[in-house]
């Protein structure tokens, strides 16, 4: 045990030690916020605030009532009214204006609408233009049903025989299961290749046989793993941190309008925890049989490709939660830490598939740690032929 | 009670028969010589013996019993593919390896330094290890299987790629283990350094045990009809018992008729009155025996022997 302890001891520091692993614990996350930063940058930046004209022949718009901004800089658009088509071209010629409306008379009838522009694109003018002859067209109702027509319904799907529920106007909460399995993905595949890493290093550092006749195998082996799982798990914790800390810059309002379900998430850490492991002995394996890192990624693309597939299929995940293909990457051991917290963020998924999954996980570890030691046996000491999987297999006939 | 045991062991790698039916024991406070040419089985049977392999048969026994998880903390082995850590310190590198070998930290330090300070290591200690030149990490190396302090030293090629300066200092090195009253196995196929510092020794060819014992014993086996003799004038011409004289360094070497014996040559040569600077036994060489007997392929008889 205390062997154990000074080889978890010795792979956790290693790695903590390395500027490459704090470059890419925070990497990550400054890459997604800059991301998301940059998008938004751009659409404000991207946004042309000069006017924009209109000619209204119908009359909604005869006494303009502006709608209250709304948008996510709180900026509205200015909108200058011209009696004469040919006064807004000129004026649209000028740069005066960004475009112009021309409205027809019938309107109210055929909502017709012709828009002049120097060029076709799509122009995010058209939103508060519609924004404005709505707000324009509902001035005679009181203005509570002005506020819900604009503002829509506020739906909330409910499971028949659960007290699960869906708010589908706070789509920040069917996003956050997705972002963070995404997470989750990425810790799973970071601490693999740690593993990997380590088991190549004691080969290309011709290490190995210094090592067992020091430690077991099943010592040296259970020492990597943990050591390396809890490298991945600090990174989980700094993130947690990181996460918590951007949660006190909310204001309180934005924290009540993120509803987390514990149980989804209870479920998804299991199932991480489970892939981990399994990925961790998978990497492990692989390690032991490369002769150095360039075999080491040749044996293990597969696994990194399998449990991409969860990006693939995502949006048939979310639009048909029950349906076979959903269930069965739920189920599937590469797959499960991804999908089966999506559908159950989606449907009420039934508790024995849930529990199998779970199951059939614990029993993929349970061949991963068997392959792994027959990997132990038959590449430790092998320096400079990379060993095969049908090796593994041969072994196994002859055992 | 031998501090190894190995008991007919055997072991193939498919069709390949790397260690065929192999016994030999080492005694405790001795340094024992494991020969044979590349390939012999030399490294296999080191492997058996620490259980890193499995025997197809027989047995192997340290310190009176099969070897068991506490047994590796009083082994000391430096296997012939050996390495350290590149990418941490020295200091780092062998602080771990010291505490995978069962001490505790303070011992690990305080043994660690003295070593650094011998090896002329302490300027280096917080270097990487892939700064350092290969002499140094040989010495490095060396420090690792020696810290804790093992009962039983397994050192395969200890020589290899060593200058003159560090080889002499691994032979200091064995040399000092063995007063200490520690045993040394070395596996090596450099002679010369096995004569020189090898009590007994057990060849190997093609796994099959060729020559076993006394370093003396065999090269007794090995002796010529043959003397050496440094006179104080040349010897010209055959005389009573001499079939042959042939000029040899500063001397000559005199090859004994059948039935002529040494001391009647020695006897013969007083009487001529001359007078005798050097006289010995013309004894083989271990590389003369070597290739002789890795040459012949088959085991010679009458020269396995416990010394």
């Amino acid at each position: 045990m205390k062997k154990i302890l000074e080889i978890i001891r010795y792979e956790y520091v290693t790695q903590v030690r390395r500027k490459g692993f704090w470059i890419g614990i925070f990497s990550i996350p400054i890459m997604i916020i800059l991301s998301s930063g940059i998008s938004v940058l751009a659409m404000f930046i991207g946004t042309d605030r000069t006017p924009v004209g209109y000619v209204d022949h119908s009359g909604v718009l005869a006494s303009p009532v502006l709608p209250e901004p709304d948008g996510l800089f709180g900026e509205s658009m200015e909108f200058i009214a011209y009696t004469d088509p040919a006064v807004a071209r000129q004026a649209l010629l000028d740069g005066a204006i960004q475009g112009y409306f021309v409205i027809a008379e019938n309107y109210q009838q055929s909502g017709m609408v012709e828009y002049f522009t120097p060029d076709l694109s799509y122009d995010m003018v058209i939103g508060d233009f519609e924004d404005l002859m709505r707000h324009n067209l509902l001035q005679a109702y009181p203005e509570t049903v002005r506020t819900r027509f604009e503002q829509g319904s506020n739906i909330t799907v409910r499971a028949l025989e659960s007290t699960q529920q869906l708010n589908l106007d706070q789509w920040w909460n069917l996003v956050l299961p997705l972002v963070i399995a995404f997470l989750l993905f990425i810790l799973i595949q970071v601490g693999g290749s740690y593993i990997l890493q380590a088991m190549v290093t004691e080969k290309e550092n011709r290490m190995m046989e210094i090592l067992i006749t020091a430690v077991t195998p099943t010592e040296l082996m259970v020492g990597k793993t943990i050591g390396n799982l809890g490298v991945a798990l600090t990174m989980l914790l700094v993130w947690g941190l990181c996460g918590g800390a951007v949660l006190l810059f909310l204001p309180a309002y934005a924290l009540t309008q993120v509803s987390i379900n514990w149980g989804v998430q209870v479920i998804a850490i299991v199932l991480f925890l489970e892939t981990l492991i399994m990925m961790a002995c998978l990497m492990l394996m692989a390690g032991v049989m490369a002769t150095d890192a360039r075999e080491a990624g040749q044996l293990t693309w597969f696994f990194g490709l399998v449990m991409s597939l969860p990006f693939i299929v995502i949006t048939s995940v979310i639009f048909d939660p029950d349906g076979p293909m959903s269930t069965i990457m739920s189920l599937f051991p590469f797959t499960a830490f991804f999908v089966m917290p999506v559908r159950m963020t989606f449907t009420q998924v039934p508790g024995w598939q849930v529990a199998l999954s779970i199951v059939l996980l614990a029993g993929m570890i349970a061949l991963a740690v068997w392959l792994a030691t027959r990997a132990m046996k038959q590449g430790m000491l092998s320096f400079s032929r990379k060993i095969k999987y049908s090796d593994l297999l041969k072994q196994r006939r002859a055992a | 009670m031998h501090f190894v045991d190995v008991d007919h062991i055997s072991k193939s790698f498919g069709s390949q028969r790397a260690v065929d039916d192999v016994s030999f024991t080492v005694n405790g406070g001795e340094i024992f010589g494991l020969l044979g040419p590349n390939g012999a089985g030399k490294t296999t049977s080191i492997r058996i013996m620490l259980d890193i392999y499995q025997a197809d048969g027989g047995s192997v026994r340290i310190f009176g019993s099969p070897i068991k998880p506490e047994t590796r903390d009083r082994i000391g082995y430096l296997p012939e593919e050996r390495g350290l850590y590149q990418d941490i310190t020295l200091e780092r590198c062998v602080m771990y390896l010291a505490r995978l070998k069962g001490l505790d930290k303070h011992t690990a330090q305080t043994r660690m330094d003295d070593y650094f300070k011998r090896f002329d290591l302490d300027a280096h200690r917080k270097k990487k290890v892939k700064t350092l030149s290969k002499g140094m990490q040989q010495k490095a190396q060396l420090i690792v299987t020696l810290i804790h302090e093992p009962d039983l030293i397994i050192i395969d090629e200890p020589f290899s790629a060593l200058d003159p300066v560090n080889t002499q200092m691994v032979k200091d090195l064995l040399a000092e283990q063995r007063e200490a009253g520690r045993t040394v196995i070395m596996c090596t196929h450099q002679m010369h350094q096995v004569e020189e510092l090898c009590d007994r020794m057990l060849l190997i060819n093609q796994g099959k045990v060729m020559l076993y014992g006394s370093l003396r014993g065999i090269q007794q086996q090995f002796a010529r009809q043959e003397v050496y003799v440094d006179l104080d004038q040349p010897v010209t011409e055959t005389f009573a018992g001499v079939r042959s004289v042939q000029p040899r360094n500063h001397g000559f070497l005199l090859e004994l008729e059948d039935g002529a014996s040494p001391d009647n040559i020695l006897q013969n040569l007083i009487s001529q009155g001359r007078s005798i600077r050097r006289f010995e036994l013309a004894m083989p060489t271990l590389d003369e025996i070597f290739i002789q007997t890795v040459k012949g392929q088959a085991p010679v008889n009458g020269v396995t022997m416990e010394g």
